[in-house]
């Protein structure tokens, strides 16, 4: 008996050591904070007003009434599918070009991750002038009709251009998770596979992938979750337009809570979206997970 | 020519090819920070016709630049350091001991990082500021960016630790090491890369956050740089070239910091100093 | 080793944590009595009395862009004022969202300047200004969006104009003389300018096809004073809400959306009119390369640095009918588009005086009016402003309205329409525009945002 409890007493020691410094402090940042926005979702707190009452489950109600916010949703869909695919294959693709050895991978591996470092309204308007003018004065130049005018102002070119903008700068953000993958990858087992007479690409497909199978999951997650949740490059490269056409459903849960000022159907919205994502993304861990186990 | 040789040539080309693509925004800005604000919006993909340094004079003067980045640098190094610190642990404890709570714990971190910001941030202000009175405090926005970097990190961690087989933990443990000096004997050292990269990630996100950082920082001496960016914003536009000027003067360290990362992992990898 | 770095780390931090406790100098960890997330009471933390009578206020902007007049007039009031220290909250990216993470901070700023609506929906929270000697120096018209049911809640800041800005020198070119702007009185008087301009091979017009122009400027227009008094808009617009009317039936409507079309098809944005970048269209009309642009007098401040010496511009009205005994289609609307508010939930008695003083210096004071009218360069409604040549030549044209009786008050109620209606409606006013739906779709849409609006 001694000893199970010696051990157990080791095993709570080793939790409050390692692990109960970061879950207290996350507790306290994000779930106190997160309970409490829950539960004005029941109330009809604006933001600003003195007074708050309990209002139930109104609020949810009209989310689920709201033709708009399906239509947002499934926009977001369609874009989460292209981009995650398109920046996990361009940033693999990148992660195992500047990790082969070649010349001046310090200026590459700079290079691709600047996309990440320029944010905000600075980034989108200098898409916006690529997509507006440069673009479209080469269309001019070459005859090309859809390549004339700017992309920005027809909803379907619209969602393409901000799925190439957030493909763009995610890749440069997960290549530098693939090269910290890559790198763990143990060089004897490569060499053996090059012994064994395996081309330079069978080494990545047999070797190389299935190694980095941690990092995979890792980076679809973060892919996921950053898609679905996707505001900023929303904002500044296409405010939602041409006539609100291109509104992700972070933005517009944004735009009804703060500029709607509907607070609290934005939050109650919000809820929704996060309840939906956090299952999306849990399963597809769970189940990578358990396909890296085997 | 080789086979091998000529194969790595033609992945030289087409990367640098897609490099310069990828730039081309990047070669943008810094070119329009030496043009005025007028010759941008006429002739944005032009060089400047001539060198024009005022947009970075007024940047830092209408930024209180100095000081903004003395802000910036004191939340990102409290953040960063801390939040390796505890999040290494975590993700070290998590990958070594499946018990039911750590598993519970590491579902309820990735759900979190799906948790959008907005539901929780007024309520954010609302206890730190609003109950506690820590408005404008650097160090609560630092506390604040560690909790919310700590999903990330763990996330991170985690993963990196659980691809280092257990045979090194069960030998060290042969060697009479303990579950603490596992982890700083053997562990630290495999991950050098992967806590370049998380350091990397955790700091430029604090570096350039504006949403949490504006939410506590509201007075002129305790903005961050992201926050004093914003000057430049005008009634439906903004005076574009110092904006830019700014914003290339405040990701200058970030960019250093992570080119000097990389050059780290890129030695440790040369040198077989990572797990081989 | 590695615990010796483990040290070294743990030590940084604990220093960091004491540095931050000493380091930061005003305002960290100011102790709040305040708790309470429903109700709050006049609050005194930072912001408090010091000794000897001295007051600290805040002011919050959401004037972008600004900042250095600002802080200019601030200290300039501050030397006139000994006693009162101003803490300039300057705006960010979202206003309104800043205001609320403010007051629940528990930081509501003492004075705010802000869209008369946003002011109307928290009137709970602010001081009430009728009868304060302030307003005596305020023009009555200028107070209408900012009064609710009779009290006065704010001071407006300026008075902007909307309109159709020319070029006089391409006008002048079109119509072969001195282009006269009281010329233009009706829809076919301005279609005839148009033509004209464009047969001299200048654009006639230009549309910036951005949702806060269509869809708060130009659309807004349909509940404004072509119905006629204020009581007749807001009857208008319950009517739309309630669904007895629709906006495809009205006179008002129609007539606007055909000076619309008319517009778009001298649009020199016409091939592509949702691109939208009031720069690139400032720089079009300073350049003359179109006639005329559908915007405000604010737009001054993208063309000041663009115009050629003794270049003229000005405002012409926006007819909506052929009717030239119209006044409205000779008079330009002014909007009240900020107001300065004083809160009172969390600033005491003495933080409040010292507000109303930094209102009344704003509006009245010689040096911050002269800075206003050059920094903001539109007309101002205030008694004793005199330097009207310091104005913009936008404002002038503004002004030159106001003073001959043929401007009218935008809303000429606080809330007439809805804070979110550029956002939702414009986007419906740029889908028309860029011809990817017809008049009855738009109308319908606009009847649809209304009915889930409540009655005004």
């Amino acid at each position: 008996m001694n000893r199970k409890s010696s051990k157990k007493i080791k095993n709570i020691l080793q939790f409050m050591g390692f692990g109960l410094p970061a879950t207290l402090i996350w507790a306290t940042v994000v779930i106190i904070p997160f309970i409490y926005g829950i539960w004005i979702t029941f109330t009809d707190w604006n933001g600003l007003a003195m007074e708050i009452n309990y209002v139930g489950f109104e609020n949810y109600k009209s989310v689920f009434g709201d033709a708009t916010f399906i239509t947002a949703f499934l926009k977001t869909v369609i874009y989460a599918v292209f981009t995650v695919a398109a920046s996990n294959i361009v940033g693999f693709l990148l992660a195992l070009a500047v990790t082969s050895g070649i010349k001046g991978q310090g200026l590459f591996r700079g290079g691709f991750f600047t996309p990440n470092i320029i944010g905000g309204i600075i980034l989108g308007y200098i898409w916006n002038f690529i997509f507006s003018y440069a673009l479209t004065g080469f269309g001019k130049a070459i005859g090309v009709e859809w390549m004339s005018t700017s992309w920005l102002t027809h909803p379907t070119r619209a969602l393409i251009a901000l799925i190439i903008v957030s493909s763009w700068q995610m890749s440069g953000y997960l290549m530098v998770i693939y090269i910290a993958g890559l790198t763990n990858v143990p060089g004897e087992l490569i060499e053996a596979a090059k012994v064994d007479g395996a081309t330079g690409w069978q080494a990545v497909q047999k070797v190389k992938i299935p190694c980095i199978k941690n990092t995979i999951a890792i980076c679809v997650f973060l892919s996921i979750s950053r898609t679905f949740m996707s505001f900023d490059m929303n904002l500044s490269l296409t405010a939602g337009g041409p006539y609100k056409s291109t509104e992700l459903i972070a933005y517009k849960i944004y735009q009804t809570a703060f500029t709607s000022m509907e607070f609290g159907k934005g939050q109650a919205q919000a809820i929704v979206l996060f309840v939906i994502v956090a299952v999306i993304s849990l399963l597809q861990v769970y189940f990578t997970r358990k396909g890296a186990e085997n | 020519m080789s086979k091998a040789k000529m194969k790595k040539n033609i992945v030289f080309i087409v990367t640098f090819i897609v490099l310069i693509i990828f730039m081309i925004p990047f070669f943008v800005l810094v070119i329009n920070t030496l043009k005025t604000t007028q010759e941008f919006i006429k002739t944005p993909f032009a060089l400047p016709k001539s060198i024009y340094l005022e947009n970075f004079t007024l940047a830092i003067r209408r930024m209180n630049f100095w000081k903004a980045l003395r802000n910036t640098a004191f939340i990102t190094v409290g953040t960063v350091i801390l939040n390796t610190l505890v999040s290494s642990m975590t993700g070290y404890l998590f990958a070594r001991k499946k018990w039911k709570i750590n598993k519970v714990i590491f579902m309820a971190f990735l759900a979190s990082m799906v948790a959008p910001f907005q539901v929780y941030m007024i309520p954010l202000v609302k206890i730190y500021a609003g109950q506690f009175g820590f408005s404008n405090s650097l160090a609560i926005v630092a506390y604040i960016g560690i909790g919310l970097n700590i999903p990330f990190a763990v996330f991170l961690y985690n993963g990196f630790i659980e691809g280092i087989p257990k045979e090194l933990d069960e030998a060290a443990l042969i060697d009479g090491c303990s579950f603490t000096g596992t982890f700083f004997k053997i562990i630290l050292p495999l991950l050098k890369s992967i806590i370049i990269t998380v350091t990397v990630f955790v700091a430029m996100g604090i570096w350039n956050d504006y949403l949490m950082s504006s939410l506590f920082l509201t007075k002129q001496e305790t903005k961050t740089l992201a926050i004093a960016i914003k000057t430049f914003l005008t009634n439906h536009s903004a005076e574009y070239a110092p904006m830019m000027a700014g914003l290339l003067l405040s990701i200058v360290p970030v960019l250093i910091f992570y080119l000097i990362g990389q050059k780290y992992i890129i030695e440790g990898v040369v040198a077989g100093s990572v797990k081989g | 080793m590695k615990k010796r770095l483990l040290s070294v780390l743990l030590a940084g931090a604990m220093t960091m944590g004491l540095l931050a406790g000493c380091g930061n100098s005003a305002g960290s960890g100011s102790e709040s009595e305040n708790g309470g997330e429903a109700q709050e009471e006049n609050g005194s933390e930072e912001n408090g009395e010091g000794a000897g009578g001295a007051v600290e206020i805040s002011f919050y902007t959401t004037e972008t862009g600004k900042d250095d007049y600002f802080q200019d007039l601030i200290s300039d009031f501050e030397s006139k004022n000994e006693g009162i220290t101003i803490e300039y909250i300057a705006a960010g990216e979202d206003q309104l969202q800043a205001w609320m993470a403010l007051y629940s901070s528990n930081e509501g700023p003492t004075v705010s300047l802000m869209d008369p609506i946003n002011i109307y929906e928290n009137q709970e929270r602010m001081l009430e200004l009728t009868g304060q000697s302030l307003l005596e120096n305020i023009k009555e018209e200028s107070l209408s969006t900012l009064t609710f049911d009779g009290k006065v809640y704010g001071a407006p800041m300026s008075a902007a104009g909307v309109g159709i800005l020319y070029n006089k020198a391409v006008c002048d070119a079109a119509v072969g003389g001195d282009f006269d702007p009281s010329t233009i009185k009706t829809r076919s008087d301005l279609r005839d300018l148009l033509e004209k301009i464009e047969a001299t091979g200048v654009a006639g017009s230009c549309l910036t096809g951005v949702n806060w122009s269509l869809g708060s400027h130009f659309l807004c227009q349909i509940y404004g004073a072509a119905n006629g008094s204020t009581e007749d808009r807001v009857a208008y617009v319950n009517s739309i809400i309630a669904g007895e009317s629709k906006e495809i039936d009205s006179e008002v409507f129609n007539g606007y959306i055909d000076t619309l079309d008319l517009l778009a098809e001298y649009n020199i944005n016409k091939a592509d009119p949702l691109v939208g970048d009031v720069n690139l269209d400032a720089a079009a009309l300073a350049a003359g390369e179109c006639g005329t642009w559908f915007m405000g007098d604010w737009a001054w401040t993208y063309m000041a640095a663009l115009v050629e010496e003794g270049a003229e511009f000005g405002l012409l009205p926006i007819p909506y009918s052929d009717d030239e005994n119209d006044i409205i289609n000779q008079s330009i609307p002014t909007s009240y588009a900020k107001g300065y508010c004083i809160d009172k939930s969390q600033n005491t008695e003495a933080q409040q005086q010292a507000g109303l003083k930094f209102i009344e210096y704003m509006t009245s004071d010689e040096y911050a009016q002269e800075q206003t009218a050059i920094v903001c360069g539109q007309a101002l409604p205030f008694k004793n402003f005199t330097a009207s040549d310091k104005l913009s030549p936008l404002g002038q044209s503004t002004a030159a309205y106001m003073a001959n009786g043929l401007a009218y008050d935008f809303y000429g109620t606080p809330n007439l329409c809805p804070s979110d209606i550029w956002y939702e409606c414009g986007a419906f006013m740029c889908e028309y525009v860029a011809g990817a739906s017809d008049r009855e779709t738009l109308a319908s849409k606009i009847d649809e945002y209304w009915s889930k609006q409540e009655a005004r």
